[in-house]
């Protein structure tokens, strides 16, 4: 099952685009995605938050499995319940027990990734009622339908239990619903490949290569255990649909610039920090593994090594083909990149293109220069919550997206500078 | 091949999962991965693409991922090792795998 899923990779190398089955795959870990979700419902509070999180999941994931069982020849339900679970674990999002039939059913799940990261990172310090697992929920009601071939949103799901509360387990709830169909849009490599423009070189290609090709290696031999848990870097690690992200951000965006529009860029600076967070935590935790150690050696704490190893993990992860155009330590940075997987969804997907969120590539440009030059590396770096606080609160970077290819620009481009 | 006196969480240790410890001799790194591997831990295939080994106690899960060219180890006890019992299964593997150390500098002779 697992060669035949691999069957089902595309890689974009002139992007740095991963896609399987159809629908764009990035590569995020535990501390990014709690906190990427924890953004979506800072917006619009827990509620409301977990019905969009749960929403873009069953959106992005009725695609990809569509996708995937056109792709592999799977016909029967019985063949496409187990293809959906093998997958969801190969991604390293934990195991689901799919005892669904056609009208519904329930689903138990152990490891999920969400739930599982949040006890591991939080529990035990803070409590929560709220489920944690809107990813696995969306997915066990799109893998219900995928199997039955019925119509995409005629199966809703409820995480019912989870452990992030005390349970011993986690349970969805599948059933039957006339609620409006979803539309399952998403990303497609041919429509990604006629949007970007031609790739173009920064500076320091020659360095970042080879630790793009280093990473990527490692990371195509890289699958969840027989548990659904994939660690590595000293993180727990997902391949991740791109359209689950892009699919929250956008709804939220959405219903904000409806409801309260001077909220909007309350949001995109929610955003914008996630992106923070996401270079800060995944970035910075793989310089200091010792995986990184092994591949690039230990870091010294020269800012430019920084930057080039976090443009080379960007591309290995499938975020797209980040540049260096300009960098200046301890003054400037300038990125580029002929586009994200954020931006490349929101010029093809979103309604409104020139509002799409585009945070990670922003947000991470301060990120950069927080890892570039406010970590001690020597003799050795301590990437966590406490020292991500301390540079939030004291940051001294300010940055400017001045392209934007979701808007219609013919690339992306963000400038860090001191404030 | 004897590590380090130094036995403390690694660098983005979550909930006591992560611990480090150094070989003396960096430069013995891979001659000491081969011993462990001769002393009931597997070796998992595929790790050292990245400059690492990454060797698994079968018994518990527990694995040890050896930086060839520094000797920087890091023990990363199994995700589901309860959390109570983290700290103190961890010294225990560094106990062991000091006590490997050790044996690895007798001679043979010595050994037995």
């Amino acid at each position: 099952m697992a060669n035949t899923i691999d069957s089902a990779r595309l890689h974009l190398s002139e992007h740095q685009f991963d896609f399987l089955a159809g629908s764009p795959v990035v590569v995020h870990c535990h501390h990014f995605n709690l906190f990427w979700d924890q953004t979506m419902d800072d917006a619009l509070g827990e509620e409301v938050g977990r019905r969009i999180r749960t929403h873009a999941s069953h959106k992005a994931s009725y695609k990809f499995l569509r996708g995937l069982v056109d792709e592999v020849g799977a016909t029967s339900p019985v063949e496409r319940l187990r293809l959906a679970a093998t997958v969801f674990s190969a991604m390293g999002h934990g195991k689901l027990h799919l005892a669904v039939g056609r009208s519904g059913g329930l689903v138990r799940g152990e490891q999920l990734h969400y739930g599982f990261g949040w006890s591991e990172k939080y529990g035990g310090r803070l409590s929560r009622s709220e489920p944690a697992d809107a990813f696995a929920t969306g997915f066990s009601a799109a893998a219900t339908e995928v199997a039955y071939n019925l119509d995409p949103g005629s199966r809703r799901a409820t995480e019912e239990r989870c452990i992030v509360d005390g349970s011993a387990g986690c349970s969805i709830r599948v059933s039957g619903t006339d609620a409006e169909p979803i539309l399952p849009l998403g990303v497609d490599p041919q429509s990604a490949k006629e949007v970007l423009p031609p790739p173009f070189d920064g500076l320091h290609e020659d360095q970042i290569a080879p630790i793009v090709s280093g990473l990527r290696e490692f990371l195509s031999g890289v699958a969840g255990d027989d548990r659904g848990v994939i660690e590595a870097f000293g993180v727990l690690v997902t391949a991740h649909l791109a359209d689950y992200y892009n699919h929250s951000a956008n709804d939220v965006l959405d219903i904000i610039a409806k409801d309260k529009p001077a909220g909007v860029q309350a949001f995109r600076a929610l955003l914008l920090e996630a992106g923070t967070a996401c270079a800060f935590h995944t970035f910075g935790g793989v310089l200091a593994s010792p995986e990184w150690e092994g591949l690039v050696g230990p870091p010294t704490g020269d800012p430019l090594e920084v930057v080039i190893g976090c443009v080379a993990l960007a591309r290995a992860l499938g975020f797209g083909r980040w540049a260096i155009e300009e960098f200046a330590p301890d003054e400037r940075l300038v990125m580029t990149s002929p586009g994200t997987y954020e931006s490349v969804f929101s010029r093809l997907i979103s309604a409104n293109a020139a509002e799409g969120p585009g945070g990670i590539f922003v947000g991470a440009g301060i990120g950069i220069m927080q890892l570039a030059h406010g970590v001690g590396w020597k003799p050795r770096a301590n990437i966590d919550s406490e020292l991500y606080l301390n540079l939030a609160r004291n940051n001294p970077w300010t940055v400017t997206q001045e392209s934007s290819f979701a808007a219609g620009d013919v690339l992306d481009r963000i400038v860090v500078t001191r404030r | 091949m004897k590590l380090a006196e130094g036995f403390a969480r690694d660098v983005g240790c979550r909930a006591d999962l992560l611990w480090r410890c150094d070989l003396v001799d960096g430069a013995q790194t891979p001659a000491w991965v081969e011993f462990v591997a001769t002393a009931g831990f597997s070796s998992v295939p595929g790790s050292s693409r990245l400059g690492v080994a990454v060797l698994e106690d079968p018994s518990s899960g527990h694995r040890i991922v050896a930086v060839l060219r520094t000797g920087r180890l890091q023990i990363r006890l199994d995700a589901m090792t309860p959390k109570p019992a983290r700290v103190q299964q961890a010294r225990e593997l560094f106990d062991r795998l000091r006590a490997l150390g050790s044996q690895s500098e007798r001679s043979p002779a010595e050994a037995r």
